[in-house]
């Protein structure tokens, strides 16, 4: 999580004017022998007209493609587009891939039928997205071309379909997704078509394929992977181009990205914990902010299903929290006044915020709730059931004064028995 | 070639005639006062590997000496328990509880001297005993081993009995234990003459039951029973004594401080008891003695003779207790018969 | 000291004897006696220094940590937040009320030394305050024993028994410098209370029955077995009035005590209400009842004449038995009597624990003694002891019965557990120097030799004889006494001393390497997960939070360890991970050959959750296919899945090559056996591999289970293009 928002604050002080919320340097892998660079100039001129800092390789040239110096990632960015053959590159495989988009890189991977090298087809295995292998494509015997209706689109908050927005493509292959909470599919398959290749079992069928899938990993990272190419080129970029930009808008950060900020939670009165300690039954109060990037600057974000959690072992409260004041960019939540449990123990005081198409934002805080000390039950004379025995106290304890006085005042006894106890040993 | 047919035709006639049945069964067990099996190398291929539709409980034992199996001997009553229990309540040895009619028996392979069964090398047996529970088939390969317990007693029996009603889902299986009728009379007995002895002689009882050197005495064994480790044989179920290597006899555990036989409990017992009777005897005959005989020529020679009689004893056995401590704890450096090391 | 009525008389009777001797005698006397008193203390004192100078200042074992974290948190904080202490770094996440279930004497009586010592301008760390706090308190006993037997026979049998006291192996087993447990401070309360009780039965002093109750107090607030004493006091009041020696000393002596005692008692958080709802407190409650009416008896019979007495007396008594056990019953039935703990039935039906309740039956203290074990503890003392018991009966005066009722019942319970053995110990010693100074009094006596002028040689020789040889034990004992303490009872098991091939002497330190390492290399919250012996010692060396500890008072949550330990690792993981625990923390002792590590402890951990989780977890399935505990190649499936064995072994057979030699259970571990781990990793073992830490993995941020991940990046490109080019078998996405 920190190194999450060191990235946003050195992305918010270097970089004031990008879009996206961290910095957009921008890796192009291309393959020459199947598209030349001009047929994505709309795409590539849009993200360029959002300040990226685009380098390009191609594929198959023996130069070596870093995406490391060092340690030091030097990409933010990377767009894979379709290459041919096994490998991208020597030095492009798929743990590296993987390493590069668990450091925090985002990754927009676009394949085609007749391109789907193993290093990106492995690479989206491990996320759980199974793209069709090289071969397969997808056919949609009822409609004949592949246009692809707004029915078919899923995943609203990464691009929402008006009425009457398609996509069209000439060729495509699809992806099965698994269960997996993290993937956010985009775009389904036609619920006419299937994924097939000659003489082998079709790969999907109908809107079990995906022809677009994004994922978001634990630390935010972002890949989306798009199944034909034709998604970014200049011949389609009419139909496609919106949904081809809010996709890249979303994989590289640029919306959707949302933080919590400044968790607290303090007694009612407004002592904090290091003051006074909780102790069960308290009154406390529960707070967290959340901002939203908009593309330029950090502003309140809004919502109602944020949820609280209050757990040891199991959760003893979840609580959804209401909206409070607002503070410059941040918008606080509260839960309002609630009673701690009456059980002590160690809880954690949690939101755990995680929806589709947003950033996970996860604030967690560990403290004890201790029992009561001695001296804070209610006394005796507080509780009216006592007074009973409270009453009978005082009276044993009265009667034995009077029965002293009385004892001492009497007579002294007229005779003194010698008691002689001999032990009958 | 025809004749390997044939040999295997043959083999499988002769196979489905020979399938042993559960009378066949029931009589080999009749044979035996305890209906149980006795497994002989000519028979238990007969016995276990033809079809046969019950089940067989298989007890492979030793109760040779030269094995020296405690275990074996133990579990072998146990064993007959068991089997008796099954027969007392089902005679032809079948049950009809469950669901299905299933038949159980009982057979006994036991390495009595030192001739190995063909059952031992049959099976790779290392360790004894062992208890195979053979399923209705007739599979000699084909076998379930129930685990022994580590308690004896009737705690084993149940749980044997319970773990054969898992595997043979017969439900009505009961043990029953025998009467323990030396037990029960001698409780009678003694209650009657306690009981006769209060209404005829309540004088003379009284006596007896205010007589305090007795309740010293009980009270003091007692503490000594306890200091001899008895609780550890009851809570633990140790053996009465060990055998070793060649057969004999071993009563002392030995290298173990923390663990022990039933028979050290006895011996230590006996050498406390001495100990503290030789103590008693200087302190309270030794004077007894001593006025008893006062100014008679004697008193010297017996209160002499006495007083160093006892105290001779008492290094005897505290030499003895010391020495038996060395085997639990070899390397014990002041054995009373070795303290001329005490002064290197 | 106190004296009062009767012993007041005892001494003027003694007077004119004393007057007789000269006042040089008497000076000469008290000289000696005090110097006597002043080489007990010494001798108590230096015989429990062993470990200090074999090993050094540190303290001992397992629960000595938490009292020695406790009293380290008394003297940095007040005494009234000590009382109200919630501790959160213990049992994550639930927490231990400890101020509320800890038995405070032994922390604050050390906290007010230490007060003291700096008053007094002796600033002396709390540590070593701790260290030496068993031995100084183990002089006090020795004093008290002397008291006691003194009024058990005579002050000649005192000074045995102080001697005895003060070095007996018994004894000094729970109390050498750095042994910094509630026992320590507890055997002192006990002969303290004893010797104040027999002084207030013998007299009927007021004072002397809130004496002891004021030091039952005490001991309640130190040592959960007090209840010894609550029900042992009745005991010896039920007796007396069995044989009919019911006066008014035992009436003013008992009801004094018993009231004042109990109230007392109940100001202890953590007895609380015991005293009156828990079955173990009830036999002094109604021998409390008993009292009272054997008194109003009393008085009836001086009005009634004695035939009517009888019948009444009949009828009573019966009608009081039938109604008191029906309203135990009752009351029990009904839930406002607690029952017997655990651990007391443990102590009358010996299989009780074994079956209902592992985790007593685990701990190593409740097992059942064998005959070595008392020799060993006491040495000649254990057969002087029924001698003692024997010539105890023969007098049998009112005091003596309290000395033969605690003898007969603690030889019983000492047998069944061992840790009784030190309640044992005392009335050993005393009956013992009983015995002796019987002998020394017939045999040691030369004053009848020396008036007579004709001296019978014969006579004297025997005389000589006999005590020389007793002498001689003695001596032995001495002997004796050195040789266990020396070998036995100083180490810390903390430091564990080891000899090499060529006989040095070396330190195995590896448990605190390994705790340090854990205090400077993790976070200050971490969690660390380990078996509930660890606890305490992972709270009080490394100051990290803790899952479980000695204090076992959650059978569930242990359970929960126990299961996390036996379950394959991706269970173990989820546990663990409910649990929020950073760190596991096993002990192995394969490599230096530790017979007390976790794998041997293994079956327990098995046991304790199996009865929680029968479904789950099944004690036969770690056992190999012939029934035997095995670990090699032979091991069942379910063993070597499960995360102890894969924690224990991993890495072990490349340490030799590829075979690994468990030297505990002599048996040879290949790599095979010994499965990968994919949540854990492994961050620190300790120089012979005593202490193994494991670190649990972050989830895998993209969402794979960690095993998948780890075969991931095990795999190579070749297996992966073969298995991928398959379609995935998923299911349904939802």
């Amino acid at each position: 999580m920190v190194s999450i928002f060191i990235t946003f604050f050195l992305a918010l002080c270097g970089n004031v004017y990008a879009a996206s919320v961290h910095a957009s340097k921008t890796l192009v892998l291309y393959d020459e022998r199947l598209d030349q660079l001009d047929s994505f100039s709309n795409f590539l001129d849009d993200l360029k007209s959002r300040e990226y800092e685009i380098d390009y390789y191609t594929a198959n040239s023996t130069a070596d493609i870093e995406l490391y110096e060092g340690e030091n990632r030097l990409y933010d960015n990377l767009i894979v587009l379709p290459v041919k053959g096994k490998h991208i590159n020597k030095l492009i495989s798929d743990k590296t891939l993987l390493q590069f988009y668990n450091d925090g890189g985002d990754i927009l991977s676009v394949t085609s039928p007749g391109a789907v090298p193993d290093s990106i087809r492995l690479f989206l295995n491990q996320l759980g997205i199974f793209p069709s292998p090289k071969g397969y494509e997808l056919v949609d015997n009822v409609q004949g071309s592949l246009k692809i209706g707004s029915s078919e689109y899923r995943g609203s908050r990464i691009y929402e379909a008006k009425d009457g927005d398609s996509i069209s493509l000439s060729s495509s292959s699809a992806a099965l997704l698994d269960n997996r909470e993290q993937i956010f599919p985009i775009l389904a398959a036609p619920r006419t078509s299937y994924t097939g290749a000659t003489s082998k079992d079709p790969w999907s069928v109908g809107s079990q394929g995906f022809l677009a899938a994004a994922f978001q990993n634990l630390k935010n990272a972002r890949v989306a992977w798009l199944g034909s190419v034709d998604f970014l080129k200049n011949e389609f970029y009419g139909s496609n181009g919106n949904f081809v930009q809010e996709v890249a808008k979303w994989v590289f950060q640029e919306k959707n990205v949302i933080k919590s900020v400044s968790a607290s939670h303090f007694h009612a009165d407004g002592t904090s914990y290091e003051e006074v300690p909780y102790k069960i039954k308290d009154t406390v109060i529960y707070e967290v902010g959340f901002s939203e990037w908009n593309g330029e600057k950090w502003v309140p974000f809004i919502t109602d299903d944020i949820q609280f959690e209050l757990k040891m072992l199991d959760p003893y409260y979840r609580l959804t929290l209401k909206p409070g004041r607002q503070e410059g960019e941040v918008q606080y939540y509260t839960t309002g006044e609630f009673n701690l449990p009456d059980h002590h123990g160690v809880f954690t005081f949690e939101t755990d915020y995680k929806r589709d198409g947003f950033s996970f934002a996860v604030q967690r805080d560990v403290k004890p709730i201790r029992n009561l000390a001695h001296s804070e039950y209610a006394r005796s004379w507080d509780i009216s059931n006592a007074v009973i025995y409270l009453s009978s106290i005082f009276s044993v304890i009265f009667a034995w004064i009077i029965f002293i006085i009385f004892f001492i005042t009497a007579s002294p006894a007229v005779s003194k028995s010698v008691n002689t106890s001999k032990k009958n040993n | 070639m025809q004749y390997q047919v044939l040999l295997s035709l043959w083999s499988l006639v002769a196979g489905l005639c020979m399938a042993i049945t559960n009378d066949n069964l029931l009589q080999r067990s009749r044979k035996s006062s305890d209906n149980i099996i006795e497994l002989t190398d000519g028979n238990y291929q007969r016995i276990l590997g033809t079809g046969r539709n019950a089940w067989i409980m298989v007890f492979l034992t030793s109760s040779s000496p030269q094995i020296g199996c405690a275990t074996c001997i133990e579990a072998a009553d146990e064993y007959k328990l068991l089997a008796k229990s099954w027969f007392k309540d089902h005679p032809e040895g079948v049950s009809t509880a469950g669901e299905e009619e299933a038949s159980l028996f009982f057979a006994i392979s036991d390495l009595k001297d030192s001739k190995i069964p063909e059952t031992f090398s049959f099976y790779g047996l290392e360790h004894v005993p062992k208890f195979f529970l053979f399923g209705p088939g007739g599979n000699i390969r084909e076998y379930e081993t129930i685990e022994l317990m580590s308690g004896g007693g009737m705690e084993r029996v149940l749980g044997l009995v319970s773990d054969i009603k898992k595997s043979t889902n017969i439900p009505d299986f009961n043990i029953y234990q025998p009467m323990n009728w030396s037990l029960i009379s001698i409780v009678a007995f003694t209650t009657f003459c306690i009981s006769y002895m209060f209404k005829r002689h309540y004088e003379l009882t009284t006596k007896i039951l205010s007589m305090r050197p007795l309740w010293a005495l009980v009270w003091t064994f007692f503490t000594i029973l306890m200091l001899g480790g008895y609780m550890f044989n009851l809570i633990r179920g140790s053996q009465l004594a060990g055998v070793g290597e060649n057969g004999d006899l071993v009563y002392f555990l030995p290298n173990q401080s923390s663990s022990q036989f039933r028979i050290e409990t006895q011996i230590t017992g006996v050498i406390y008891s001495g100990l503290a009777a030789a103590v008693v005897g200087l302190v309270l005959a030794v004077p007894k003695l001593k006025s008893y005989y006062k100014g008679t020529s004697k008193s010297t020679i017996v209160e002499v003779g006495s007083s160093v009689v006892f105290a001779i004893m008492v290094y005897a056995f505290f030499a003895g207790l010391t020495s038996i401590y060395e085997i639990k704890q070899p390397g014990y450096p002041y054995p009373l018969t070795k303290v001329s090391s005490l002064f290197k | 000291m106190v004296t009062t009525g009767k012993s007041t008389i005892a001494e003027s009777a003694k007077t004119p004897v004393l007057t007789g001797k000269s006042s040089l005698v008497r000076w000469v006397q008290t000289v000696l006696t005090f110097t006597i008193f002043l080489a007990i203390f010494g001798a108590a004192v230096s015989s429990r220094l062993f470990s200090v100078i074999r090993f050094e200042s540190i303290i001992h074992e397992f629960d000595p940590w938490f009292n020695f974290r406790a009293t380290k948190y008394l003297v940095t904080h007040s005494f009234l937040e000590f009382l109200n202490w919630f501790d959160d770094r213990t049992w994550y996440p639930l927490g231990r009320v400890t101020g509320g279930t800890l038995y405070p004497g032994l922390m604050t009586t050390s906290g007010a030394v230490w007060h003291l010592l700096k008053r007094i301008g002796l600033p002396v760390d709390i540590r070593n305050v701790c260290v030496m706090f068993a031995p100084a308190f183990s002089g006090i006993t020795a004093l008290a024993t002397y008291h006691f037997t003194k009024e058990i026979k005579d002050s000649g049998a005192g000074l045995l028994a102080a001697a005895f006291m003060a070095i007996v192996p018994g004894y000094i087993s729970r109390s050498v410098a750095g042994s910094y447990d509630n026992e320590a401070i507890a055997i002192t309360l006990l002969m303290v209370t004893f010797m104040f009780w027999i002084k207030a039965q013998k007299t009927g002093s007021i004072l002397h029955a809130t004496l002891t109750a004021l030091f039952y107090f005490y001991m309640v607030s130190a040592w959960g077995g007090y209840v010894f004493i609550t029900n042992l006091i009745p005991l010896h009041i039920f007796i007396l009035i069995l044989m009919g020696r019911y006066n008014a000393k035992l009436y003013s002596a008992y009801t004094t005590w018993y009231a004042i005692g109990t109230l007392a008692s109940m100001q202890i958080p953590f007895v609380g209400f015991l005293p009156i709802r828990s079955n173990d407190h009830m036999a002094a409650l109604g021998v409390f009842g008993l009292l009272q009416l054997v008194a109003f008896g009393h008085f009836v019979k001086t009005k009634v004449s004695s035939d009517k007495f009888r019948v009444v007396m009949i009828v009573s008594l019966a009608l009081i038995l039938v109604v008191g056990v029906a309203a135990l019953f009752a009351l029990t039935y009904f839930g406002f009597i607690a029952p017997w703990t655990g651990r007391f039935y443990s102590l009358w039906d010996t299989n009780y624990a074994k079956i209902h309740i592992p985790i007593i039956a685990s701990v190593s203290e409740h097992q059942p003694v064998a005959w070595p074990a008392f020799f060993f503890d006491t040495h000649f003392l254990i057969w002087l002891f029924p001698a003692g018991v024997f010539l105890l009966f023969l007098d049998l005066k009112d005091e003596h019965v309290f000395v033969i009722v605690y003898s007969v019942l603690c030889s019983y319970f000492a047998g069944v557990m061992i840790r009784l053995m030190l309640t044992l110990t005392p009335v050993i010693c005393v009956a013992a120097a009983v015995a002796l100074s019987k002998i020394f009094d017939v045999y040691l006596d030369f004053s009848h030799t020396m008036k007579n002028k004709k001296v019978n040689v014969s006579n004297l020789v025997s005389r000589l004889l006999v005590s020389s040889t007793f002498i001689f034990y003695l001596v032995l004992f001495v002997f004796h006494c050195t040789w266990v303490n020396k070998m036995a009872y100083s180490s810390p098991s903390v430091v564990l001393p080891s000899t090499t091939y060529d006989g040095r002497t070396v330190l195995i330190d590896d448990f605190r390497e390994a705790y340090y390492w854990l205090r400077l290399n993790t976070e200050e919250d971490a969690k660390i997960a380990s078996w509930w012996d660890y606890g305490y010692q992972i709270g009080g060396m490394a100051d990290r939070t803790t899952l479980v500890d000695n204090n076992t008072w959650n059978n569930t949550h242990i359970a929960l360890v126990g299961k996390a330990m036996a379950s394959p690792e991706e269970k173990s993981y989820e546990i663990l991970k409910q649990l929020d625990a950073d760190y596991v923390l096993v002990i192995f002792g394969g490599l230096l050959g530790f017979s007390g590590d976790d794998v041997n402890k293994f079956l327990w951990m098995v046991r304790i959750s199996e009865g929680i989780w029968p479904d789950e977890i099944n004690e036969r399935n770690y056992f190999s296919a012939t029934g035997e505990y095995r670990v090699d190649s032979s091991a069942s499936q379910t063993m070597k899945e499960c995360l102890m064995y894969k924690m224990s072994y991993q890495g072990y057979p490349e340490l030799f090559g590829g075979q690994g030699i468990d030297k505990v259970r002599g048996q040879t571990i290949l790599p095979s056996d010994v499965l990968p781990l994919d949540y854990f990793e492994e961050v620190f073992t300790s120089e012979n591999w005593l202490v193994r830490l494991y670190q649990l993995k972050k989830e895998d941020s993209e969402g794979r289970s960690l095993k998948d991940a780890g075969d991931y990046e095990r795999s190579t490109t070749k297996s992966n293009k073969k298995k991928n080019f398959k379609k995935p078998d998923l299911d349904l996405r939802v």
